[in-house]
């Protein structure tokens, strides 16, 4: 099988020899210089409508890209119909590749990197007067929480509000900092990073869709978009094409150029969504996406974030109390009182099955507590 | 219920309030000032009542923006009350009677505050006698009275067609709504405009200076009307210039924070190119105001009498005080009512990726261009008026004033500068809360 990594640091060491940074090659190819950063780890592979561009650029054939290193001349023809034969099986694969056969072959193949480990992680808020557990004036919003996200998963955290859910997605996004335990997003602890630093990771590492939509009204839904390239500064000749390829995906390149206030709360939260994927973040945190919709424009979101996570192996950590919602994920956390008190796992069930399977979760969760209560007050 | 939910929300939105509150009472005060000049000046033999009438002029352009502000801040207040069954009518004599109210007492604290001042200047001469204190306070509220009264059923016939227009939908967005044009190359027409009117006003400047004496009133009587043109459209021009830029996404825009600026530099651009040419205006009449009083206050400059010339010499540098505080202390505040506003925006950009010393960067840009925004054709006039009227001074005037046209401008522009530190000073302090959310 190709060698993403191979082919990474074959791409990085053609580009060094060019004497290019890879904001350079990404302003040539017009696309981010996160995507070339993501080639060169190993992380993805480039689309395409790229490779030809990028083998011109780089001075090697499409073979040897895919072999990820040159080839001598002698051994053009047998490295040749290795690499054709790769390329065929990785084809073949992709082509009969649904989610449950990538699920398969993760279990199967080295498990994925983690985007996201939460390890043992509390905030306690001192000074408050309400809250579901009050000490001596604190709040314990969330207590002792650890959990991981692999790469391109779709995670959702269910609970009751007050929970604690918004308070951990808070801490992940670098808005609020942890009182114990460590979080780290790809491989970087961002628990103890000063404010200018974490404002830097998130322009980096981070995507938010908010349950407001969080759209600036001054803006047009393609300058909204325009905005979070323009933060991450990526070249400005790439902005206008990374937009209107990926419109064209979310079904909103008819309303590019009005503003939020002309189109329906469905599309806004599409437009943020577009928003949010097109920095090609390490991490979709999203916070009650679905939460101001009807049923209809909840679907269509949810149907983006699952496109998002498959077509674009975005990684989705989305906190919500909808069970419909929950049901598109592959792993529910369930939390309470600020800890998590159990997950489900999504295998090769339908979606209706794994709705089924978070009501009965919900419901033992409930029961949990029920039987707490008549501990408590016999 | 209705007038219940009215005070109420009104009180809520207090701060928008205080825009209209602060202006009116200001302008009012400054009419009443230049009423109290009028009839002074009315009985030493002298016309100065286009004073007054000026600044009426401004206050009616002025009043008209912060009534379509609040309008905005509280359409879909209104549109619920619809909802809840009122009528239009009603809901309309409800809002004007409001905004009337407010006015009527800021024309109070406007009149009383502006008698006081000039009251304690003018009385204070052994020479003016107190007796004539009650006629000139009745005589000058009065005539400020009439001016208020034309303010307000300008601003209130505009403002009535306005919620006329609206329809329940519409208020629901109003708050929101952007303004845009369909045809976006309108801004060519502005531009053309603008250089013919620029044009002929540089030729009444040259007229000014190279006509003989005979001929030199011909241009004098109609420099304004070129003047005021190419103030409007320039304003026109530039703000269609950028909305059309950005409109056709042009790529130098999406580069640093120039796509955030100019969206909201042009978010409301017809109206802010009214708002820019009438405190463009106001600069000028300051500057000139300044030039003016410093020249007659010259002790070489013997065209009146000692205790004359020094009474006209403060009245003018007062006018140039009061156009420099109306200019600076309105458009403060505008900028800081704008800032709360955008306090959710800050929150959104800092999500995604902007550290607050860079919002504060970005705040601190916006306040420094929407303060000197409206000078930039009040510069270029200078620019092209004062080496010519001052070469034209240095032929009047004795060989000891030479070149005290370019001197007083330099000191005009001293008096800019610390006028600018402060207030910029102040509202970047006060901006700070929005930005930092944790202080």
């Amino acid at each position: 099988m190709m060698n993403q990594i191979k082919i990474g640091a074959f791409i990085s060491e053609r580009r060094k020899a060019k004497g290019w940074t890879q904001s350079q090659l990404a302003e040539k190819l017009e696309i981010t210089d996160k995507a070339i950063s993501k080639w060169e780890t190993g992380r993805s592979m480039p689309d395409l409508s790229l490779f030809l561009p990028l083998c011109t650029l780089l001075d090697v054939t499409l073979n040897e890209l895919f072999a990820g290193e040159c080839i001598a001349e002698e051994k053009w023809k047998e490295r040749a119909d290795e690499v054709l034969m790769d390329v065929i099986t990785n084809w073949l694969g992709h082509d009969n590749r649904e989610k449950v056969h990538s699920r398969e072959s993760k279990e199967n193949d080295t498990p994925p990197e983690n985007v996201l480990e939460v390890e043992n992680v509390s905030k306690r808020y001192e000074n408050v007067s309400t809250g579901h557990e009050t000490k001596n004036n604190s709040v314990l919003a969330v207590n002792d929480v650890s959990f991981q996200i692999p790469h391109g998963s779709f995670v959702g955290i269910m609970g009751a509000s007050g929970s604690g859910k918004t308070t951990l997605l808070n801490l992940v996004a670098t808005i609020d900092k942890p009182t114990n335990g460590t979080i780290r997003i790809s491989g970087q602890n961002i628990v103890d990073i000063p404010d200018e630093a974490a404002a830097e990771f998130r322009r980096r590492h981070l995507g938010f869709v908010f349950q407001e939509y969080n759209l600036l009204e001054t803006l047009t839904i393609y300058e909204n978009i325009a905005l979070a390239l323009t933060i991450k500064e990526v070249s400005k000749e790439s902005i206008r094409p990374t937009i209107q390829s990926l419109s064209e995906k979310l079904d909103i390149s008819a309303i590019l150029d009005k503003f939020p206030y002309e189109v329906s709360g469905g599309q806004r939260q599409r437009c943020a969504c577009a928003r949010a994927i097109v920095v090609n973040p390490d991490i979709i945190l999203a916070d009650e996406p679905t939460g101001a919709l009807d049923s209809h424009a909840a679907r269509q979101l949810l149907d983006t974030l699952a496109m998002l996570c498959r077509e674009y192996g975005a990684t989705i950590l989305m906190v919500t109390h909808d069970v419909m919602a929950a049901s598109y994920c592959d792993r529910i956390l369930f939390m309470k009182d600020g800890e998590i008190k159990t997950s489900l796992n999504r295998e090769q069930e339908s979606k209706q099955t794994f709705f089924a399977d978070i009501l009965k979760k919900i419901e033992w969760i409930e029961g949990e507590s029920h039987d707490v209560l008549e501990v408590v007050n016999p | 219920m209705y007038l219940k939910l009215s005070i109420r929300n009104a009180r809520r939105s207090f701060i928008n309030y205080l825009l209209y509150v602060v202006t009116m009472t200001v302008l009012l005060a400054i009419i009443e000032v230049s009423n109290c000049i009028t009839i002074i000046g009315e009985s030493a033999g002298f016309q100065v009542f286009s004073l007054p009438l000026l600044i009426a002029a401004i206050q009616i352009v002025l009043v008209g923006y912060i009534d379509l502000f609040l309008l905005k801040q509280r359409a879909k207040e209104f549109a619920s009350y619809l909802l809840l069954g009122m009528e239009k009518k009603r809901l309309t004599r409800l809002f004007l009677c409001e905004v009337l109210l407010i006015g009527f007492c800021c024309y109070i604290a406007g009149t009383t505050i502006g008698f006081s001042i000039y009251g304690f200047w003018y009385f204070r001469e052994p020479l003016h006698e107190m007796k004539h204190c009650g006629f000139l306070y009745g005589k000058s509220m009065f005539y400020t009275f009439l001016f208020f009264c034309l303010i307000e059923t300008v601003c209130t016939f505009r403002m009535k067609q306005r919620l006329n227009k609206l329809q329940i939908r519409e208020l629901m967005y109003e708050r929101n709504r952007n303004q845009g044009v369909k045809n976006i190359g309108n801004y060519k027409k502005w531009g053309a405009i603008f250089l013919l009117c620029f044009v002929c006003f540089i030729g009444c400047i040259c007229g000014i200076v190279f006509l003989p004496e005979v001929y030199i009133v011909y241009p004098v009587s109609v420099t304004a009307i070129p003047l005021l043109i190419s103030v409007f459209a320039f304003y026109k021009w530039v703000f269609g210039c950028l909305y059309a830029y950005r409109r056709m996404k042009s790529v130098k825009i999406y580069q640093k924070n120039r796509l955030y600026i100019t969206a909201n530099i042009t978010s409301n651009f017809k109206t802010a190119a009214m708002v820019h040419a009438v405190f463009c205006i106001c600069f000028l009449f300051s500057g000139a105001s300044f030039v003016t009083g410093m020249l007659i206050l010259q002790p070489e400059f013997q065209l009146f009498d000692t205790a004359m010339r020094q009474w006209m010499g403060t009245s003018q540098i007062s006018i140039c005080i009061v156009f420099l505080v109306i200019y600076f202390s309105i458009l403060s505040l505008q900028q800081m009512i704008e800032i709360r506003q955008n306090s959710k925006s800050n929150q959104i950009m800092r999500c995604m990726g902007k550290s607050d010393k860079q919002m504060a960067r970005l705040v601190n840009q916006q306040i420094a261009m929407k303060l000197s925004a409206p000078m930039l054709m009040a510069l270029l006039i200078i620019l092209f008026c004062v080496p010519l009227l001052n070469a034209k001074m240095n032929f009047i005037l004795p060989a000891s004033l030479n070149n005290i046209l370019l001197k007083l401008t330099g000191e005009f522009g001293a008096c800019i500068a610390v006028f600018y530190s402060c207030y910029f000073g102040i509202v970047s302090a006060m901006s700070r809360r929005y930005i930092y959310p944790s202080d």
